[in-house]
Parts: C-alpha cells; structure tokens; sequence
C-alpha cells in the first residue's frame, strides 16, 4: 500500500513539473531591437550574449510604425529574471530610432558567472512593446555559488539517508520463531532508494526540459 | 512445526527531515547546474524544483526501511 502511494505521488511529482510553461522570447509589440549588433530572436538560451565585466554594449531599437511620425518618446526598462525581476537599467529615447553604447550594468556584472534571461519593456504614447534575451556573464570554473551549491548536494544527500531510518524509540520485533527480530531488507530499501533517484532525475530533466530554463 | 517466511514490514522515516533534504538538494543541483551553464535560475530551477524534490524525499522518507 505504502509502495503505491509513493509511486502514485512521485508520478504527480513529475506529471506538476511537466505542466511548466515554456515561456517566449524574442521581440513583440512590433518594435525592433539589437545589442551588439544581433536580434533579440537570435540570442536565445543556447546562443548567449557572452560578456564581462565593464563590456561596452551597442544597443539599437526602433518603435512601432503605429507610433506615427514626429517627436516619438519612448521609456525602455531593463530587468534580469531572477526569482523576480531585477531592474537593470533604464533609457529614454526621442525618435523612431535610437541606439546607444551602454556599459553592462553593474548589477549584471554582480551576479554568478551563468546564463541569465534579460527582458525589457518599451513605453510610449499608445504602445507597449516587450522584449527578452538571454547573456551569459563570463567567469572561472570555481565560483562561490558553485561551492555553495556542491556542498548543499552533498549534506542534502546525507540528510535524504538518514531520514529514511526510522526512529530510534520505535521497537521493531518480528519474525517466525519466539524472540527473534527483524532485520532490515537491504536489497529492497536499495531498489527503493535508486527508485527514489531515478525519479528525482527524471524531475530535473522534466523541470529543466520542459520549461524556458534548459540550455544545454 | 509451521515453518514460514515472516512478513515484509515497512519502518517510516522522518518525512520532514526528509522534506528539507529534498529542498536542499534540489537548490545544490539548480545552484551547479547553473554554475555549469546548462540552466537558467528562475522560478523553476529555484521554487518549483526544490519544493517538488523535497515532496520526493519526503515521500521516501514516509516509505521507510523494509524490515522482514
């Protein structure tokens, strides 16, 4: 019985992390826009914007045509998705076209080497237009947030071990012949465990697959 | 003499314990996975992730240990 319940509750596990949505990216709103000379399409997970600390950015952008003509503003806003959005920077423009070189937000040079989606959001008289990237901010193999996350791995592992032994007060006594004992099945507790495992790697697979995070 | 095979029982664990071991594992593998670049840190990697890892581990932990 207790076999089933944990079956039935890994496979919702996996079903609820299957039902991620996958989440656009690109340019919409019919503006245009570049950095460092390549569309906002093209920089998709797989194919980062790579840079680094104090890079010098070239950004371009062009309103809708449903602006009109004559004197356009426009406010661009700039955030890095974290589990939030994080403001990043913040243009103005006056025209149909504008571009700027830009110098990577300290705020983006801050973070942990990795990849990183970048959205943004135009504003102006009578139109709205969103857009988002991906960059991925250079740094060395071994960083602090890899240290961290390596050692949370390894004392998650031991903490998942012992929290499968039952408690030390239960008295476990059973068996055929008067006063003999139970012994914990071993092989079955590991066919258990590597159960276990197996559907936590189908659920980093799923979560990171299906959703917008993947990248390899 | 009735001679028999004793009865498959299973001993449950701590099932927060197990919880929180889920979560922490789950963060350690976003927190790598990131450093590696084969991912991004957003709402999946950081919340959804974790908390599903930890219901996991909880769940194995509830099963316990097979006695016989």
């Amino acid at each position: 019985m207790k076999r089933r319940v944990f079956a039935l509750v890994g496979s919702a596990v996996l079903l609820v992390a299957a039902a991620t949505p996958v989440l656009a990216q690109g340019v919409d709103g019919g503006c245009s826009a570049t950095v460092n000379g390549q569309t906002l399409d093209s920089l998709d997970a797989k194919h980062p914007l790579v840079v680094a600390r104090g890079d010098i950015l070239a950004l371009t952008g062009t309103v809708p045509a449903a602006a009109g003509s004559g004197t356009i503003y426009s406010e661009t806003k700039i955030y890095v998705e974290l589990l939030t959005d994080i403001p990043v920077a913040e243009q103005t423009g006056d025209g149909p076209v504008w571009g700027d070189w830009v110098e990577l937000p300290e705020v983006l040079a801050s973070l942990a080497p990795g990849v990183y989606k970048v959205k943004g959001t135009a504003t102006g008289d009578g139109w709205v237009c969103t857009g988002s990237a991906y960059i991925k901010i250079e740094g060395g193999p071994l960083t602090a947030a890899a240290a961290v996350g390596a050692v949370s791995v390894v004392a998650g592992g031991m903490a998942a071990v012992g929290a499968v032994k039952p408690k030390q007060t239960q008295v476990f006594h059973e068996g055929g012949a008067p006063g003999s004992g139970a012994t914990a099945e071993t092989p079955t507790r590991m066919a258990a465990d590597v159960v276990t495992l197996g559907l936590f790697a189908a659920l980093v697979a799923v979560v990171g697959f299906v959703g917008p995070s993947w990248v390899v | 003499m009735m001679v028999g095979i004793a009865p498959r029982k299973w001993a449950p664990g701590k099932p927060f314990k197990g919880f929180r071991a889920g979560v922490m594992l789950g963060l350690g593998v976003a927190l790598v996975f990131h450093q590696l670049s084969w991912w991004v840190l957003d709402i999946n990697t950081l919340v959804l992730l974790p908390l599903l890892s930890g219901l996991l581990f909880a769940g194995r932990a509830w099963l316990g240990t097979p006695y016989r």
